[in-house]
């Protein structure tokens, strides 16, 4: 309740914690309205493990650069008994990272410089098409052309944009709808089971039209998770819409249209992008043209039945708000670890320049990463260890290094250059919304970090009133000579700061930054004095 | 203990040590040393010095802001006049309703003076209203500089911010003249004489810089140069009609030698830093000082002046003796010690007290107000009984209160 009068003889100091931030970040809310442990705005942090908002690791290039210096255009993993190969198209040529050098892919050419080519691995071989030439296979050493033979026995379908792997068969899609029949926009492929070379494909028996013409292309197909029922799965993402389709390998796939028929999942709710959706565990998580992200899930008391969620989004509204919506088609997403990270973007942005990560396992938004301009995310399997990679605008494939030591000041560069980080803390309204207050303290508990100057800004009302900068590090012990590893103290770090003599304020909240070094934040604690009310 | 001493003795006390804080416990002792300074006489506060007043030449209707006879103007370090005498006498203070209500004949009366009367704060004035502009570089054009100075009725005080280039105002006192936001020096002119040029080393962030001029008080300062530009009040040494300023720079501090026709300023100790006028250079003052005679540059606030009895009858000249309490010594650097001896318990009391109440503890806060309010009586008696004084024998009574024969009759009645 308000309080007119402050009848105590000594004040007591009323207090707001965020004892962790497993809340995520909401931007979207009110920001006096968020719960302990959300945050407004967190760039290039992540929750880890206790809650607390960690500084990202960088992301490091792997090798050379491709020439040219032009976006990537494509990335793949292949893997198979014989080949571990991450395959990356750059500038028209396709190479592979064999774990230790890019080697070069003779044989084949892309068409265009920059225009993405989809690359699908079945049956160990690699299905590749650029859209525009005979699609080609890659059998790990060299490259097979599947020609342009139309009919029965016919080749792969030339001018898919869109390739995938599912139930045995690949699929394609994505055409330009200028060609003959069979090459609708709406128009779905299935190869042979277990075999898509040439002479697999039918241009008349084997493919079907989603939607039959009601003008939304289809922009993407995803493998959904298999169940009793509706075991085959295949999800079309349109435009404007999104499909499944029950692709049973003993059904004859010419009938998926009349018979079988696609089930229309969402009307008004599609896809931007090829690239612009991943699967998440029993979820099919995707940028949509209306200007958010969602979810298809499989119910899990219908087993067989999806349903699409309401905008995941919401609470990073306002930069989903920002996304250059003229170039979303270039989103690039993909699910790894827990994490789902949506590459966009963003304001005047014509190629992807911000990474939107949405934590699965917390189900909240861990925040806004940039430093990154990934075009295509791929993760590899070296050894069986999971890798996150990505190709950027500049040619370059970079591998982030959130496998390596975590004390490790070298783990938190990108490629060298430093990662700014930031947290905007919820409004504290300390249990008074209507009482004035003066800032008495603030308290700032973090775990392992090294960061020289982290400035700190008190906010007040929606005006940064105070700011002062202290170094987060745990104080090294002086030893006579190097050692080959850091010795980090491992207590807690507290950042204490008295925040008298500023202005009263009815809501305020913290800015944390830096432009460099990492930082784990545990805990943050404010205190204040509450004041009369100002009824008049 | 200075002031920086004192300051981080108290807020580690209360366990506030920010910036701000320090800061806020700085202006409290500031203010409790004053507070303390003003309630008593105390012994490191008097000073007394000799001047000169003569009434030959006053020149009452002539001036149109004070007669500049048969007056001694304090220097501005007095806060209080407390005796004056003469060579051969004590001066009464009287009040001035005495000569128009009940001795009529004061202003026909000649000889030595008897009494003296104390007047409000004065400001000194050119004798005729002359013209002042300011100058600066072409490259400062529309920057802001301010001028206060005394409107041509001769009472009223303006005060004028505007963008350079300043056109000329008639005047007959200039009180202060502020560089504000300039890159260039800036200069005050009285016609074509050059009065004051502040250096664009002058202004430090915020770029502000409040310039006073100081004149000393003579009857015959038309002859001789006595212009002192200070970056700040200024303070004085015990001897008396020499004025000095610590304030020029920091670590250095010059002392203004009267008398001579020439302005000198040198270190207090060492030999004389500059001896001719001039303008001092940027890495070693802040200030400007003023050469030939006839250029001098009024000042404002002196506070306590005193009139010797008779006004232009008074004997020609008569020496003075003035006892004053001077105004709170400067205690604003880190660097200064309270010059109260004995004081810094009360000070750290007090200023306990108050970052207490800062920190809204208004209970704790009076407790501690009040244990200050203690050590204060015990500093007053420190003053009193802890230093050389006069002791009176006192007689007692012997074995009766004479003032209680009723409860004691030795004499059996």
């Amino acid at each position: 309740m308000p309080r007119l009068n402050i009848d105590e003889l000594d004040d007591a100091l009323v207090y707001e914690r965020d004892e962790g931030f497993g809340g995520g970040m909401d931007a979207y809310t009110r920001s006096t309205l968020l719960q302990p442990g959300q945050f407004q705005y967190g760039l290039n942090g992540y929750v880890s493990n206790d809650f607390e908002f960690t500084t990202r690791a960088g992301a490091n290039r792997l090798g050379t650069d491709a020439s040219g210096g032009l976006r990537t255009q494509g990335l793949l993993y292949f893997d198979t008994p014989n080949y571990q190969q991450l395959i990356r198209v750059s500038n028209r040529a396709f190479q592979y990272w064999d774990g230790a050098a890019w080697n070069n892919m003779a044989g084949f050419q892309a068409t265009d410089a920059v225009v993405d080519v989809v690359l699908e691995q079945g049956v160990d071989k690699v299905l590749i098409s650029d859209g525009v030439q005979n699609l080609q296979l890659w059998n790990g050493t060299t490259f097979t052309d599947c020609g342009n033979i139309p009919g029965g026995g016919a080749s792969p379908p030339v001018g898919a944009k869109i390739l995938l792997w599912h139930a045995n068969r690949m699929w394609a899609a994505g055409f330009s709808g200028t060609g003959a029949a069979g090459y609708e926009r709406d128009a779905v492929w299935g190869s042979a089971l277990l075999s898509f070379g040439q002479g697999d494909w039918d241009s008349t028996g084997r493919n079907f039209r989603i939607g039959s013409g009601d003008g939304e292309p289809i922009v993407g197909l995803a493998s959904l998770s298999s169940s009793y029922s509706k075991g085959f799965a295949m999800a079309v993402l349109k435009s404007n819409s999104i499909w499944i389709v029950n692709t049973d390998p003993t059904a004859q796939v010419a009938n998926f249209t009349a018979a079988i028929g696609p089930e229309q999942m969402s009307d008004g709710v599609g896809c931007v992008g090829k690239r612009a959706f991943c699967v998440f565990g029993n979820d099919l998580l995707f940028v949509s043209p209306d200007k958010s992200i969602r979810s298809m899930a499989r119910m899990e008391a219908a087993q067989g039945q999806y349903f699409v969620s309401p905008a995941l989004s919401l609470p990073i509204q306002p930069y989903v708000d920002r996304i250059n919506w003229a170039q979303a088609s270039k989103i690039a997403v993909l699910k790894y670890r827990e994490l789902a990270l949506f590459a966009v973007p963003l304001d005047a942005a014509t190629e992807n320049n911000t990474v939107f990560v949405w934590n699965g396992r917390l189900q909240r938004w861990a925040g806004i990463w940039q430093g990154w301009t990934p075009t295509c995310w791929a993760m590899s399997r070296f050894n069986t260890v999971q890798r996150l990679n990505f190709g950027d605008t500049l040619g370059s494939t970079k591998q982030w290094q959130d496998f390596q030591d975590a004390s490790a000041d070298s783990t938190y560069l990108d490629d060298g250059v430093a990662i700014p980080t930031t947290l905007y803390t919820r409004s504290y309204l300390f249990q008074e919304p209507l009482n004035p207050k003066d800032a008495f303290h603030a308290d700032a508990t973090f775990s392992l970090s090294n960061c020289q100057q982290l400035t700190f800004t008190l906010s007040a009302d929606d005006q940064d009133v105070f700011t002062w900068s202290a170094p987060v590090s745990a104080p090294a012990p002086v030893l006579p000579q190097v050692l080959p590893f850091n010795l980090l103290s491992p207590a807690n770090i507290e950042a204490r700061k008295g925040l008298r003599g500023n202005p009263a304020f009815i809501e305020s909240f913290l800015k944390l930054s830096s432009t460099s070094g990492w930082w784990s934040l545990r805990s943050l604690s404010l205190s204040a004095f509450l004041n009369s009310l100002l009824n008049q | 203990m200075t002031l920086s001493d004192l300051a981080t003795f108290v807020c580690n006390t209360v366990n506030m040590s920010e910036t701000s804080d320090v800061a806020a416990c700085k202006s409290f002792l500031q203010r409790r040393f004053e507070m303390i300074w003003n309630d008593g006489l105390w012994k490191d506060s008097l000073c007394m010095f000799t001047a000169s007043v003569s009434a030959a030449g006053s020149s009452l209707l002539s001036s149109l802001w004070m007669p500049s006879r048969g007056t001694f103007v304090c220097p501005a370090f007095v806060d209080r006049v407390l005796a004056v005498r003469t060579d051969q006498r004590h001066l009464n203070v009287q009040r001035q309703e005495a000569y128009y209500r009940i001795d009529y004949d004061t202003f026909a009366k000649v000889g030595t003076p008897s009494e003296f009367v104390l007047l409000s704060p004065v400001v000194y004035e050119w004798d005729l209203p002359t013209s002042v502009s300011i100058g600066s570089q072409a490259a400062d054009n529309g920057a802001k500089v301010s001028l206060s100075y005394l409107d041509v009725d001769n009472l009223s005080p303006v005060v004028l911010a505007t963008t350079l280039p300043v056109s000329p105002v008639t005047t007959q006192a200039v009180t202060a003249f502020t560089k504000i936001a300039t890159t260039q020096p800036v200069t005050l002119q009285q016609g074509t004489n050059v009065l004051v040029t502040l250096q664009n080393t002058d202004v430090a962030a915020p770029k502000r810089q409040r310039f006073q001029l100081l004149v000393r008080p003579d009857p015959g300062r038309a002859s001789t140069v006595e212009t002192l530009v200070t970056a700040d009040a200024p303070t004085y040494d015990f001897n008396g009609n020499v004025f000095y300023t610590n304030k020029l720079s920091v670590g250095r501090s010059y002392r203004w030698a009267p008398g001579v026709n020439e302005i000198s300023i040198s270190p207090l100790s060492g030999v004389p830093y500059l001896t001719s006028g001039g303008t001092f250079i940027a890495t070693d003052t802040t200030a400007v000082v003023q050469g030939p005679a006839g250029q001098l540059f009024p000042q404002v606030s002196y506070t306590g002046a005193l009139y010797a009895e008779g006004f232009s009858g008074v004997s020609n000249p008569i020496n003075l003796r003035i006892l004053v309490k001077s105004k709170p010594p400067q205690f604003v650097n880190d660097t200064d010690e309270p010059q109260l001896t004995n004081v810094e318990n009360c000070l750290i009391a007090f200023a306990h007290a108050d970052m207490l109440v800062r920190g809204r503890q208004y209970g704790k806060a009076s407790a501690k107000a009040q244990e200050a309010s203690s050590l204060l009586d015990q500093l007053k008696r420190i003053e009193t009984l802890q230093q050389a004084h006069e002791q009176h024998l006192v007689p007692e009574v012997g074995y009766m209160d004479d003032w209680d024969l009723r409860g004691h009759q030795p004499l059996g009645f």
